[in-house]
This record gives C-alpha cells, structure tokens and sequence, in this order.
C-alpha cells in the first residue's frame, strides 16, 4: 500500500509506474469517483512521453494517445449493464498500454494477467494505492517498485 | 464493368481495381494497422492512376469478416457510403473463403484471446461451418 499527500505525488507516481510498462500492459484503476483515477492516468501518460492532455473517457468510452507506447485508455462506467461486443480484446492484446477505469462493468472480457490498482480516498483527503499483481510479469513491476 | 475489391477485416489491408474481369492493379499492404486511413487513399491513387472514376464502379466486393473489430467496418462503412450516391452492387464474402480462395485447406484466422476463426473450403465452398473455436480443440497436442 502506497498513500501520496498530493496529486502531484500521484502523478509522479504514474510516471515512475510508466517506465515499467511493456507493449501489451494492462492495468485496471478501481475508485470512486473523484479518488484520482484520471489523475493518475495523467501521470502515467507523462511517463510514456504524451503531450496530449489526458481526460476523462467516461463520455467517450475510450481514448487512444500516441507516446513511446500507445495508451489506451478506457472508462467501463457506461457499459454497465451492456454486453455489446466493442472490439476492446484487440486493445487489450495490441502493442500499447492499456489502463481500464471501472473494470467491474466489463470484467468478463479482462485479460486474466494485468496489475489492478485500487485507489482509496482518505478521510484526510489523502490516496491510498493497493496493488494486486496477475501475472508473473505483474507481479515483478510489484516487486520492482517494492509495491 | 468496373468492380472494386477491398478487403480491411483483417491484417492484408487490400484495395484491387478490375475492369471487365481484369484485374488493372492491386494494392496489399501486410501487417496494416491503419486500415481505417489507407484504405480510401489507396481507393483515391488506384482510381487516378486508372483514370476511372469513383462513380463508375458498378460493383464493390468486400469481405465481411470474422477478423478485427475495426477492420470489419472499414471496408463495409465504405461500400454502404459508396451505394448511397451511387447504384452500386455491394457483394460481401466470408474473410475465411476469400483468404482460402479456391484451394482445398483450412482458413484460419486469429479471433485473440486463444480462439481461432475456422472453416474447411475446397474449391471456393465450405465444406464445414465457420466456428471460432479455443486454441486448443484447434489443435490438441
């Protein structure tokens, strides 16, 4: 368990997350809303080398930025309930990194090795960061950044 | 007759100019992960370099899948834009039949996620179902 004081240190955190990252990355950010979802997303995005601002797919469902890797950045908020086919296994499956807000609503198609990443929002108004590790590769990033 | 062929559902983005059956030019391009950019383009330099033009097609040939999310609906999205200004014939085949052609085989293509799309051909017609399948039940070791 990680707790950062600030966004600043939660962005740092995702750049330094970033560096870690391989062609086929997936991670999934559970929180609610307002825990800092995006904002970390925003650090790791940072990490990859993307100018482009990075904001909130909830509207959009997914947004892709071109960095050292291609982001994919996915918001399952609206899909709950749905089962319509989106074509996101060849996301999740391409050469970029994938980072999914509200796994829950699409947890069927969720590729079994990725690292989740829990945000809990503080009473103190400070982030605490859980991480659980599937997967081999998962689970070295974790040990690496002593997670 | 002018026929335009193209084929986007999967990873041989491929744009094929024929007229009265003959084929004038192709375009394949492997491993292409920008379908949805190349493809009209490609349609736009072959037409010119012919010296054709868009409204004499008289037919589109697609394939229809299974293959790429994406790459299914280029191809389609163009042919159905296509037939609203002009009386085009759309036809759509099987991505399976049009990768086996008319050789006796097995077409396969990758569904991700460990699946397979499959189906046996011999001579242009499928001799089984097209079923996507595990990996696995593809080929047991």
């Amino acid at each position: 368990m990680v707790t950062f004081h600030s966004e600043q240190d939660m962005i740092n955190f995702g750049e330094k997350l970033a560096s870690h990252l391989f062609p086929g990355s997936v991670l999934t950010l559970e929180g609610e809303l307002g825990a800092g979802k995006t904002t970390f997303t925003k650090g790791i995005g940072r990490g990859l080398g993307i100018s482009k601002v990075i904001n909130s797919p909830t509207f959009t469902i997914v947004k892709v930025y071109q960095g050292r890797l291609p982001l994919y950045h996915f918001d399952a908020y609206r899909l709950e309930g749905q089962n319509e086919e989106l074509g996101f296994e060849e996301m999740f499956e391409d050469e970029g990194v994938c980072v999914i807000e509200w796994p829950i609503f699409i947890q069927d198609i969720l590729p079994q090795e990725r690292l989740d990443i829990h945000i809990i929002k503080n009473e103190d108004e400070t982030r605490s960061f859980l991480f659980e590790a599937h997967g081999e590769v998962y689970e070295e990033i974790t040990k690496e950044m002593a997670l | 007759m002018i026929s335009l062929i193209m084929d986007t559902s999967n990873q041989y983005l491929m744009v094929s100019l024929y007229k009265d059956g003959q084929c004038l030019e192709t375009i394949q391009e492997l491993g292409s992960k920008r379908q949805s950019e190349n493809a009209i383009p490609y349609l736009s330099s072959l037409l010119e370099k012919h010296n054709i033009e868009l409204l004499a097609i008289d037919e589109m040939i697609i394939t229809r899948g299974p293959g790429s999310y994406t790459g299914e609906r280029v191809a389609m999205t163009i042919a159905k834009t296509l037939s609203v200004i002009a009386p085009i014939r759309i036809k759509a085949i099987s991505s399976l039949s049009a990768y086996a052609g008319l050789q006796k085989c097995v077409s396969v293509i990758d569904a991700r996620s460990q699946k397979v799309f499959v189906c046996v051909y011999e001579n242009g017609k499928a001799q089984t179902l097209e079923e996507l399948i595990s990996i696995d039940e593809f080929d047991p070791v």
